[in-house]
């Protein structure tokens, strides 16, 4: 009885706790925030075609309100136009669908502070220049939602309005030519346009105000401050930017634009190093430079940030961007309407034409149609690849442009197609003859930086490059490297006065001069890189083997098949394959290896899949009576294996694993694929600007030579060691 | 000289012991389909010589590797020593690396470490296995090598030596882990017959100072000096067993009888 009281008592006094403090935490008392949305308003509230799920802008922000809160959130669907009416009517507490905060909504609700804020834009078909401005309106026909405000817009500006279920429903009817116009928040055309890549509409015009979106509640509901308190939280700790840039690609959480890049303190910068005069190392100093490379360093000091850049072929480029290995790529990108799809591309800060390119006394190329059945050399990812493949040509795969030119000018291939910025530069810079523009593709390029899609660096790097052009300091550097201003600001592609470059020029080294200029650099690249890559991948590679060997002789069924489908895929992919798959195509699973650890992961499991093999042969090939003989005398598996037959199978080893040594200290000049600075890199770094070829890989294979000459000596020593013990 | 006796424990001093160093009783083993022991029992007196004969593919070398684990025994109890096993049923490995501790084994090829000289040969399984000092080990080594005749080859590798010298360190080699029994698997059936002689008188050594030895061998003449005890093996059976005198000089059975016929007089 006595506890009967109690209960109520509690009861009572909680209840009239809760009527007495009305405005202290009405949801979080509640325990669930129930949120009303229209579910059919892509991206802000919409169902997931692929699960089904309600999701969408809106939706997450209210459920994150709700995580911060610690109450549940339910979601009740109702279209828009009797939103409000289910609110009044305490179908839900709150909602959260874009609704744009005005006076009439704030004398009848209470309206949050705002999560997004957009400004009004007008849409049109694409083809349509009739709307240019709001006043342009008058006498068309509109699609907007009844009762959101653009409808009013409209309507004031003299449209007819249709009235539509949603924003996707009146851009159908827009595409269909039902309607002319439809108004509506800059954030929701946006988002749109990405997601879609509609290229049938475009956004004509604005019209002026800005719209503010935040959640309603009804009137003196005392949600206000809870939810205020989630929203600025969720804020200032940057989950509000997160949505939104899930949803709308963009931050439209109406917070100060964020500076992704400034907040970093450094741009890492991916660029060939081999592409003069844009990207390339210096003849006289060894410090990367080019137009690209200082373009790139004059963004980072307007930024405030230091830049750090990282050497990469061009055919891997946009790979190990996607890698995360740089921020940015500063190799000469031009702008293709597939590269916008892809990655996030900066204004552009060099313009130039496309021009063909032949030897000098070649007069059977005129125009871009007479390259049908012609051979040219491009890089087989840049854009001219697939120009010259487009009018018929032979595409060889080349590393750069200077490797091109030198294709043509052996008379391997009739003409390379490249930017005229390029080429002038070459023309400029070495003074060749031999060869000549011989047409041009009509075809303008811009070049920009290109950035991982969805970066978030747009604004700043645009506002860098913007400040740079104004300044003059873009020009300037142009004018450095080409000897023009190919920025797009003056006359684009104009032909610099060849000749006159020449006084510029760095001084002209002998081939001799440059070799002996390099030994340090490519020896040092040697004993750095390529020897260290070599002698730890061998030996990790061998403790791989001896366990592979030992499995695939076990007794046990499954360790024998794990070992033979592991030498089977070792010994049936490619190595390069093998070193891309760890550098490349791992950071896509999460797991992002530095060059070097990279190259010795991929080099160790190729050994360890070869050495395997020859290891269980030399194993087999010890009589079974040495096994014998050490087991009666009392050695375990272990024992006999340590003591007696690894020995001697080590003399059957010797010359197989010597093989496969050798061969890895040539293969590791695979690893210049994926970053590593090794001897052959370091000969390509060199070789690029300087044209010599034949000094800086000659020399490059010199010293791989007198490696494995010093391997070979080795073998011998340790072969007649072995030998010690056996009849000759 | 030093008394080879003195330095291994394999004489018949110890009276705490059965008369008894093995028993096997109702040994089977088979390979695949091949039945090639069919339940075969004997038993070898301590200090006495065994030699087992009979035709090839008997049975005799396989009886002799079951003695040593060498080969497994399907089913059966056989005790060496101090130690017995039933093989019918499963049995932890240091169970019967403790069985194989007890006997030495040397094979019909010798089967020396290539590798590793005459005395590193003999000092393997003391040192290593054994753990004992590198240099008692060494000592005893040279002592074994004295008495097979061999003292001045302990630097050499085994392919500087002829088939007969090799024979010899593989008998130091067993007899280095001071067994309590010497297995012979044919030691003399891969040598040239001028060698034979030196490898006989080796085991002829042994037997009379006292080891416990078994040997499987086609030399029949040999068999009825050495040993005291002959087992005939046919088809997977001991046919006939018996004193020399018995089984070789007055065999029962007419398999005995046909089969020392033919290796007495081969023309």
């Amino acid at each position: 009885m006595l506890a009967v009281l109690v209960v109520a008592a509690v009861i009572l006094g909680s209840a009239a706790c809760g009527s007495s403090e009305k405005s202290a935490d009405p949801i979080k008392s509640s325990g669930v925030l129930r949120v009303g949305t229209e579910g059919v308003y892509s991206p802000f509230s919409y169902h997931d075609p692929a699960t089904g799920e309600l999701v969408g802008y809106d939706v997450d922000v209210a459920k994150a309100v709700g995580q911060k809160l610690g109450v549940k959130v339910e979601f009740v669907e109702t279209p828009w136009d009797s939103i409000f009416a289910a609110l009044e009517a305490d179908r839900f507490d709150i909602v959260a669908n874009q609704v744009t905060i005005n006076p009439e909504r704030q004398g009848k609700y209470d309206l949050s502070q705002p999560y997004t804020v957009g400004e009004g834009v007008i849409v049109t078909r694409a083809g349509d220049d009739s709307i240019k401005t709001l006043a342009d309106v008058k006498g068309k026909t509109a699609a907007e939602n009844a009762t959101s405000n653009w409808s009013e817009v409209a309507r004031k500006a003299g449209a007819t309005v249709e009235s539509v279920e949603g924003f996707t429903q009146a851009i159908t009817l827009l595409n269909q030519g039902r309607v002319d116009v439809v108004i509506n928040d800059s954030i929701a055309v946006y988002a749109y346009l990405a997601e879609t890549g509609d290229k049938s509409v475009k956004i004509a015009g604005t019209v002026g105000e800005k719209s503010e979106q935040g959640f309603a509640a009804r009137k003196d509901s005392g949600m206000l401050p809870e939810l205020d308190k989630a929203l600025g939280e969720l804020r200032a700790d940057g989950t509000l930017t997160t949505i939104s840039q899930k949803y709308l690609k963009a931050d439209a959480t109406g917070t100060p634009a964020s500076t992704p890049i400034r907040s970093s303190g450094v741009l890492r910068v991916g660029t060939e190093g081999t592409y003069s005069p844009f990207s390339y190392h210096d003849q006289a100093t060894g410090q990367l430079a080019g137009y690209d490379v200082d373009v790139a360093k004059a963004i980072a000091e307007n930024l405030g940030v230091k830049v750090e850049f990282v050497e990469t072929p061009w055919d891997s480029i946009f790979a190990a961007l996607e890698a995360n290995r740089f921020d940015v790529v500063a190799n000469e990108v031009t702008i293709t309407p597939e590269r916008q799809a892809k990655y996030d591309l900066s204004e552009p800060y060099s313009v130039g034409e496309g021009v063909i390119v032949t030897k000098a006394d070649d007069d059977s190329i005129k125009s871009l149609a007479d390259l049908k059945g012609k051979t040219t050399a491009q890089s087989i990812t840049s854009n001219w690849a697939q120009v010259a493949r487009d009018a018929g040509a032979n595409v060889e795969s080349v590393e750069g442009f200077s490797q091109a030119i030198t294709l043509l000018n052996q008379g391997r291939i009739d003409a390379t197609v490249n930017d005229s910025i390029a080429v002038y530069a070459y023309l400029a810079e070495t003074g060749d003859k031999s060869i000549k523009i011989a047409a041009k593709t009509a075809e303008k390029s811009e070049q920009a930086l290109a950035a991982r899609k969805d970066s978030g660096y747009l604004p700043e790097l645009n506002g860098a490059i913007d400040s740079l052009r104004s300044s003059g300091k873009l020009a300037e550097i142009s004018q450095k490297y080409l000897k023009a201003d190919a920025t797009g600001a003056g006359q684009p592609g104009q032909a610099p006065q060849a000749g006159g470059a020449q006084q510029n020029a760095p001084p002209v080294r002998s081939a001799w001069q440059l070799i002996l200029d390099n030994l340090w650099p490519l020896a040092k690249a040697a004993i750095t890189a390529t020897i260290p890559l070599t002698i730890i991948s061998f030996v990790v590679g061998l403790v791989i083997a001896l366990a592979v060997a030992l499995a695939r002789l076990s007794p046990n069924v499954i360790l024998t098949n794990v070992a033979r489908f592991y030498i089977s895929i070792i010994r049936g992919t490619p190595l390069l394959v093998q070193l891309f798959i760890v550098f490349y195509a791992l950071p896509q699973l999460g797991v992002k290896i530095d060059p070097f650890p990279a190259a010795v992961i991929a080099f160790s499991l190729n050994v360890g899949g070869y050495g395997a093999e020859i290891i269980r042969s030399a194993i087999q090939s010890i009589p079974k009576g040495q096994w014998e003989a050490a087991e009666t005398i009392g050695f375990n598996y272990v024992g006999a294996l340590k003591r007696i037959i690894l020995p001697q199978a080590a003399r059957v080893a010797v010359p197989p694993l010597s093989n496969t040594l050798i061969s890895l200290v040539k293969d590791t000049s695979l690893a210049s694929t994926i970053l590593v600075t090794e001897l052959l890199r370091q000969a390509q770094i060199v070789a690029a600007p300087t044209f010599e070829f034949f000094a800086l890989y000659g020399t490059a294979a010199a010293y791989y030579w007198v490696i494995c000459l010093v391997l070979s000596f080795g073998q011998g020593r340790l072969e007649h060691r072995l030998e010690r013990y056996v009849a000759r | 000289m030093t008394d080879p006796t003195d330095t291994n424990t394999a004489g018949d001093t110890d009276g705490a012991e059965t008369d008894y160093r093995v028993v096997a009783q109702g040994v089977e083993k088979a390979f695949g389909d091949n039945k090639v022991l069919k339940g075969v029992s004997f038993t070898v007196e301590r200090g006495t010589a065994t030699a087992i004969i009979g035709p090839s593919g008997s049975g005799k070398t396989t009886l002799l590797r079951t003695l040593n684990a060498l080969d497994r025994a399907d089913a059966g109890v056989i005790r060496v020593d101090d130690v017995e096993i039933d093989f019918a049923t499963p049995t932890p490995k240091p169970e019967i690396r403790k069985f194989q501790s007890r006997s030495g084994f040397v094979f019909q090829g010798h089967n020396l470490f290539p590798h590793k000289t005459v005395l590193q040969n003999i000092i393997e399984g003391p040192v290593i296995v054994q753990k004992r000092p590198k240099e008692e080990a060494v000592a005893d080594a040279v002592v074994l090598l004295e008495q097979v005749g061999l003292a001045e080859k302990q630097d050499q590798y085994p392919f500087q030596l002829s088939g007969g010298q090799q024979q010899r360190v593989g008998i130091a080699r067993a007899l280095a882990l001071k067994p309590k029994l010497v297995l012979f698997d044919e030691p003399t059936s891969a040598l040239d017959p001028e060698l034979v002689g030196e490898v006989l008188s080796v085991i002829k050594d042994l037997a009379v100072e006292g080891w416990t030895l078994v040997i499987v061998t086609h030399e029949i003449q040999f068999a009825r000096q050495v040993s005291s005890q002959v087992l005939f093996t046919d088809q997977g059976v001991i046919l006939e067993q018996g004193t020399p005198a018995e089984v070789i000089g007055d065999p029962k059975e007419d398999r005995t009888r046909q089969f020392l016929d033919r290796i007495l007089n081969p023309l």
